[in-house]
């Protein structure tokens, strides 16, 4: 893989950065600021990780640092097994309902295994792939993993998108 | 119950959802990056510092020790002289240093991180000179009237207020020069010579009644007289007046509760930084020999001393995104120094820390207290910009 820059690799892949951050976070300013941070860890080691894999060193840094993230702002987020209820979007908007569904149902698990969740299915990455980079054994992937898919499977948002999209997918 | 491809496919359809997000500003990152590393930098400083003075403290000490007559001693004089003036040494090595830095930091932009910092430092300078005796100088305050009676009588009390006089005459004067540099650095700072007067007023108020409040601890020498309790009258009337006149002689409700406030938080805080030195330093002792009363009683004034400074910044500082946060740094940024600044005093005297500070330096407490200082002030000055007329309390 060719040396990228910091900038250019910044206005490549910050997009799609966010997208897994919004998948994390739940919300876009919040996705924003976990971009940066894992932007701004990256930055003093990008001579030695532009040359690698500097997606996968960012990713990781965004996956881990979601997962262990202690400041204030975001200690406001705490899962609840009864999500707050929003109203349900009128099919014109399937696309919002779709989103906001999501976003409700990840809403409810524990931080790790919602990073657990978006980096296997979201990002694609193998369990020994997402074990490296939230810096955790394979095996608690797979439980993290096992009992993040048992809610998700469950979820009444997910459940009625799902029903709501005809059941074909 | 949908399945865990249906989940995932959810999932997938979700995050991809929509156009594609708009890239971020590279910049952020770099510039909290560099945050993050100048940050780290300060910290290592500060551990290496303190480290330092770890690795000469013992050896210092002992020559301490011997040259304040703790007996047989095999030190030359001359090394005691040097050893036991070390805390001035040290002080004026960091003024100079500072001194040095001020024509670079005046190429800089005012904003910049670096010129901040050093507008910080000198703003905390000028509060650590008047620490160093300031207490000393307000006991002759509390019974003015005992020493003029001693001068007639003991010849050894003129010499001492000379000394104190001249000292103290020193120290305004460093005050003044670390201002003259703060408001090179940072025009919106208090004008120098005023504002040397100015704090320096305050400062003696604030240890007048620390002075007063901890006299049953002390010793009935310290019960004031009338003659004392007119000279705090002075002082205070004097301080009010001269941050009047460092506002430029305006005249209005805006300055004068400024000014008000401005002289509050520096009395109060000069007078928490003596009774919170004290009570760290005697509580410890008091509750184990059961004296709960005297504890009790250092724990209220220091409550109180806390109060009067915070009620002091919430007149001194305008509202800001965080007005707690920014009044609590103003006690900091004003009582730390002043704390440092007597605990170099302790040093040079040769007084060694007791009680909860006797575990570590006093020279390691002041290194962290002027760095507490130096960071909650830069903080402080790097708030927004207050409004037309809100810059003399700096």
């Amino acid at each position: 893989m060719p040396a990228i820059g910091f900038e250019e690799f910044v206005a490549a892949r910050s997009p799609a950065l966010l997208r897994t951050a919004w998948l994390l976070t739940g919300d876009d300013g919040l996705a924003q600021d976990l971009v940066q941070t894992a932007l701004a860890k990256a930055w003093p080691r990008w001579d030695t990780v532009r040359h690698d894999d500097p997606e996968g060193y960012v990713r990781a840094i965004l996956a881990n640092t979601y997962a262990t993230w202690w400041r204030r702002r975001w200690r406001g987020e705490a899962p609840t097994a009864t999500p707050p209820e929003q109203q349900v979007e009128p099919d014109a908007y399937a696309a919002a309902d779709l989103r906001e569904s999501v976003r409700l149902a990840l809403a409810v698990l524990p931080r790790g295994q919602r990073a657990v969740v978006v980096l296997r299915h979201f990002d694609d990455l193998t369990e020994a792939q997402t074990a490296a980079a939230l810096g955790i054994s394979v095996g608690t992937v797979k439980s993290q993993h096992a009992r993040a898919m048992a809610a998700l499977r469950t979820s009444p948002h997910l459940e009625g998108l799902h029903a709501s999209r005809g059941g074909s997918r | 119950m949908i399945t865990d491809d249906q989940v995932a496919d959810l999932l997938r359809d979700a995050g991809n959802d929509g156009p594609l997000p708009r890239p971020l500003d590279p910049a952020v990152a770099v510039s909290r990056a560099r945050r993050s590393r100048t940050r780290t930098q300060g910290l290592v400083g500060l551990a290496a510092v303190l480290g330092l003075i770890a690795a000469v403290e013992a050896p210092t000490r002992s020559v301490l020790d011997q040259a304040l007559g703790a007996g047989s001693s095999t030190v030359p004089a001359e090394q005691h002289w040097w050893a036991a003036l070390m805390p001035v040494w040290a002080l004026l090595l960091v003024l100079v240093v500072a001194g040095l830095a001020t024509p670079v930091a005046l190429r800089l932009p005012e904003a910049e991180r670096r010129r901040t910092l050093l507008a910080a430092t000198w703003g905390v300078l000028s509060l650590v000179v008047l620490g160093v005796l300031g207490s000393w100088l307000a006991a002759f305050l509390v019974t003015p009237d005992t020493l003029v009676d001693n001068l007639r009588v003991t010849p050894r009390a003129a010499a001492i207020l000379g000394w104190s006089a001249g000292l103290g005459l020193v120290s305004f004067v460093l005050c003044w020069i670390a201002l003259l540099a703060r408001r090179a650095l940072r025009p919106a700072a208090l004008p120098p010579f005023r504002g040397a007067l100015w704090v320096i007023l305050a400062v003696e108020a604030g240890y007048w009644v620390s002075i007063v409040a901890l006299a049953p601890g002390l010793g009935s020498r310290f019960t004031p007289s009338l003659a004392g309790v007119a000279a705090f009258g002075v002082l205070v009337l004097v301080a009010l007046a001269v941050g009047t006149w460092c506002s430029r002689g305006r005249f209005g409700p805006r300055t004068l509760r400024r000014v008000g406030g401005v002289t509050l938080l520096v009395a109060g805080s000069a007078c928490l930084s003596a009774v919170g030195l004290e009570a760290l330093q005697v509580l410890p002792r008091a509750l184990t020999e059961g004296r709960a009363a005297g504890a009790v009683a250092l724990v209220v004034l220091v409550a109180i001393s806390l109060t009067v400074s915070l009620a002091g910044a919430v007149l001194a500082l305008p509202p800001g995104a965080r007005p707690w946060a920014g009044r609590l740094l103003a006690v900091l940024a004003t009582a730390a120094p002043l704390a440092a600044g007597s605990l170099l005093f302790q040093s040079l005297t040769g007084s060694r820390p007791v009680g909860a500070l006797s575990a570590v330096s006093e020279r390691m407490v002041v290194v962290l207290l002027v760095a507490a200082a130096v960071s909650a002030l830069g903080a402080l000055d790097r708030r927004p910009a207050r409004a037309t007329g809100d810059d003399a309390a700096d």
